[in-house]
């Protein structure tokens, strides 16, 4: 199977290399991204692991992961098709950039696979190292002063985010000794690692992988990255890539004794809410908001698994679902961002009288990522809240829910002023379906989640928050 | 083996000091020689691993990523002195307290005889290479520091007697030749709309 998910991609580049017009290209990233979710999802309901080599091999964790790329790149490539026909179309980009997005998405999509099937410490590393390679061409591709500001800081950070992650994959290797580094191998053997190297290498995996993931105060280059790059790319960089670095620290968390590791996670999750809580109040940029509220989430996750018993299942759903709601937001501000030609917050409004449906969706995905009920990520964000009460870090809790209601106060704020209000009549600006359809899909699964928390869903997320439990 | 980490750590240090960027340049490159040479040296397996990593090592840290480098400063025109937010003395200051505390910290942690010298060298040169992205207002010379801290890395790896499979050292060789091969497409790129390369300008991007 492991084969095949490669494949997927990889013939996305090649279709991407082969074709002739932009609509080709983008063709073939659906083709390959519709391959890549028919394999994830054959993998995800088969009982069984797939492995290939010591090196490639994909358990349930993984799988999990997975399905969750492969689904956001699908809708992500559909969304592309319309969304650079309609850049080409107000002749913000040239036919041949748009052929190199579709090159480097497809191989960005191929090293977030290897992340997600890296069966050994060191070739995972090597795979999200790739990622930050991959995706540094996407966030320039507009080619203006500001998207290469972006890439070099983006490029720059994450690289020594990541050397430092190396600097913790040298320490697990000391502490491990003659036990080889892989995820099968490392946890037979946690008790016979040495403590000391073992407890350097989770802090070093936890900052520098940490850097990758957005966790404050190493965030400084997200909301640059994350809004400087094309609206289905700045998608895929919120809703999956930061998911594959959470994966990295996953990994070792068998290993590392809890009550060293939690405190930890505890003080990254809190202060990743913390510093969004005080700067969204003073955003003017739409997708820079949205990135403010990646790093938000993901500290969500961190907490939820430092917090550990009930709030890890939920950290573990947190992540499903703030991908869904994250990308949802993100296809609409890149349509809104065409339809009104600005990407600052004041200038938009009207929405709602306007458009009707795109105020639907912007709205419901604003109540989604804020964990507003009736969607998924209230009883994940409630979840998390309720295992930290249990677990009796009570200021904590109390803290994370003060930093969660001036979220929801600024978001919906936010959300009001362009949504509601006086309409400015704007014109129709190319085929807007295929930039609708997928935000609709997203809008609907983010609402079935939060309804019914499927039995299947729920039985997984239990089984895997054992496999992620620290020893 | 020490005599290759002391020169390793020398060359290190005069990079860290140095204001003069093709020099600096030159002793990147002679650092990747010498780490090259690690492997041969020192590395555990078949004598056909450790010549394949040798030889990986000398081709991206002492060819390739020096000539990207070297057309950058050609191309780009910049001036010969890197400049820094600090005073040579602060440097050359800084750079000590930093070596100091690499030697104390691996003696705390209880490494021994040749162990001790690379894992110190190692971390001195992370840590040099860290304060070069930092305090260097060139974008070569923070790509340079990069190198540096990478090199650091590699370092402290082999005395700490780390070792992978071949397909995943060289695959860590590949990402690494591919970052400052970016790191360069991008300084060109920038030095095309900015006209200048100085990273204290380009701050276009604020909260």
């Amino acid at each position: 199977m492991i084969p095949l998910l490669l494949l997927a991609p990889l013939a996305g580049v090649i279709l991407a290399l082969l074709s002739r017009t932009p609509s080709q290209a983008a063709l073939g990233t659906v083709v390959g991204a519709a391959g890549l979710l028919a394999g994830a999802v054959i993998q995800g309901m088969s009982p069984d692991i797939a492995a290939w080599s010591e090196l490639l091999r994909l358990d349930e964790l993984g799988s999990y992961f997975l399905l969750i790329v492969a689904g956001v790149h699908f809708l992500c490539s559909v969304y592309a098709y319309g969304y650079f026909r309609r850049e080409l179309e107000g002749g913000h980009i040239g036919p041949a950039k748009v052929r190199m997005y579709h090159v480097w998405i497809n191989l960005f999509v191929l090293s977030m696979v290897v992340v997600v099937c890296s069966h050994h410490l060191a070739l995972q590393w090597v795979a999200v190292e790739a990622t930050t390679l991959f995706s540094a061409p996407l966030i320039y591709l507009h080619g203006d002063r500001r998207g290469m500001e972006a890439a070099w800081k983006y490029l720059l950070i994450c690289s020594v985010g990541i050397a430092f992650a190396f600097l913790g994959i040298i320490f697990l290797s000391r502490a491990a000794g003659d036990v080889p580094l892989t995820y099968t191998a490392l946890p037979l053997a946690a008790k016979r690692l040495d403590p000391r190297f073992l407890r350097l290498a989770f802090l070093f995996f936890l900052v520098g992988y940490g850097t990758k993931m957005g966790l404050a105060p190493m965030h400084t280059w997200l909301p640059d990255a994350h809004s400087q790059a094309p609206a289905p790319a700045s998608a895929m960089l919120s809703g999956v890539l930061l998911n594959c670095a959470l994966l990295s620290i996953l990994r070792v968390a068998p290993i590392v004794p809890g009550a060293y590791a939690s405190p930890l996670l505890i003080l990254f999750g809190i202060l990743s809410i913390a510093v969004p809580a005080l700067l969204v109040a003073v955003q003017r940029d739409i997708k820079r908001l949205l990135a403010f509220s990646s790093i938000e989430n993901m500290g969500i996750v961190v907490l939820g698994l430092g917090f550990g018993g009930a709030a890890r299942p939920a950290a573990l759903l947190h992540v499903l679902n703030h991908s869904v709601a994250k990308v949802l937001l993100f296809l609409v501000a890149g349509d809104l961002i065409l339809r009104f030609d600005t990407q600052k917050i004041r200038q938009i409004h009207g929405i709602l009288r306007e458009t009707p449906l795109r105020g639907v969706l912007l709205f419901g995905g604003i109540l989604a990522i804020t964990g507003s009920p009736p969607f998924g990520a209230f009883w994940s964000e409630f979840g998390i809240l309720v295992g930290g009460i249990a677990g009796g870090h009570l200021a904590v809790s109390l803290a994370y829910l003060v930093l969660l209601a001036i979220l929801f106060g600024s978001f919906l704020m936010y959300g009001s002023d362009m949504v509601f209000g006086e309409g400015v009549p704007r014109k129709l600006s190319g085929p807007e379906l295929w930039c609708l359809l997928p935000a609709c899909v997203l809008l609907l699964a983010s609402l079935w989640l939060g309804l019914h928390v499927p039995a299947g869903l729920y039985k997984t997320l239990e089984r895997l928050s054992t496999v992620v439990a620290f020893s | 083996m020490n005599t290759v980490t002391i020169l390793l750590l020398l060359l290190g240090l005069h990079m860290a000091v140095t204001e003069r960027i093709r020099p600096a340049i030159r002793s990147l490159a002679a650092q990747g020689i010498l780490l090259g040479l690690l492997p041969v040296l020192a590395a555990p397996g078949p004598a056909w691993r450790a010549a394949g990593l040798g030889l990986a090592t000398i081709a991206v840290k002492s060819v390739a990523i020096p000539l990207i480098l070297t057309r950058a400063v050609n191309r780009l025109e910049i001036g010969q002195e890197s400049e820094s937010l600090l005073s040579t003395k602060t440097v050359i200051l800084l750079t000590g307290g930093l070596t100091l505390a690499a030697f104390v910290a691996c003696a705390r942690f209880g490494l021994s005889g040749q162990d001790r010298l690379g894992a110190a060298a190692g971390l001195t040169l992370l840590f040099s290479g860290l304060l070069m992205m930092t305090t260097r207002v060139k974008a070569v010379s923070q790509v340079i520091g990069f190198v540096v801290l990478e090199n650091g890395i590699f370092l402290f790896g082999a005395a700490s007697g780390s070792g992978f499979t071949l397909p995943i050292e060289l695959g860590i060789f590949l990402d690494l030749f591919v970052a400052v091969f970016l790191m360069g497409i991008l300084m060109f790129k920038i030095q095309r709309t900015f006209t200048h390369m100085d990273v204290r300008k380009i701050h276009t991007l604020k909260d």
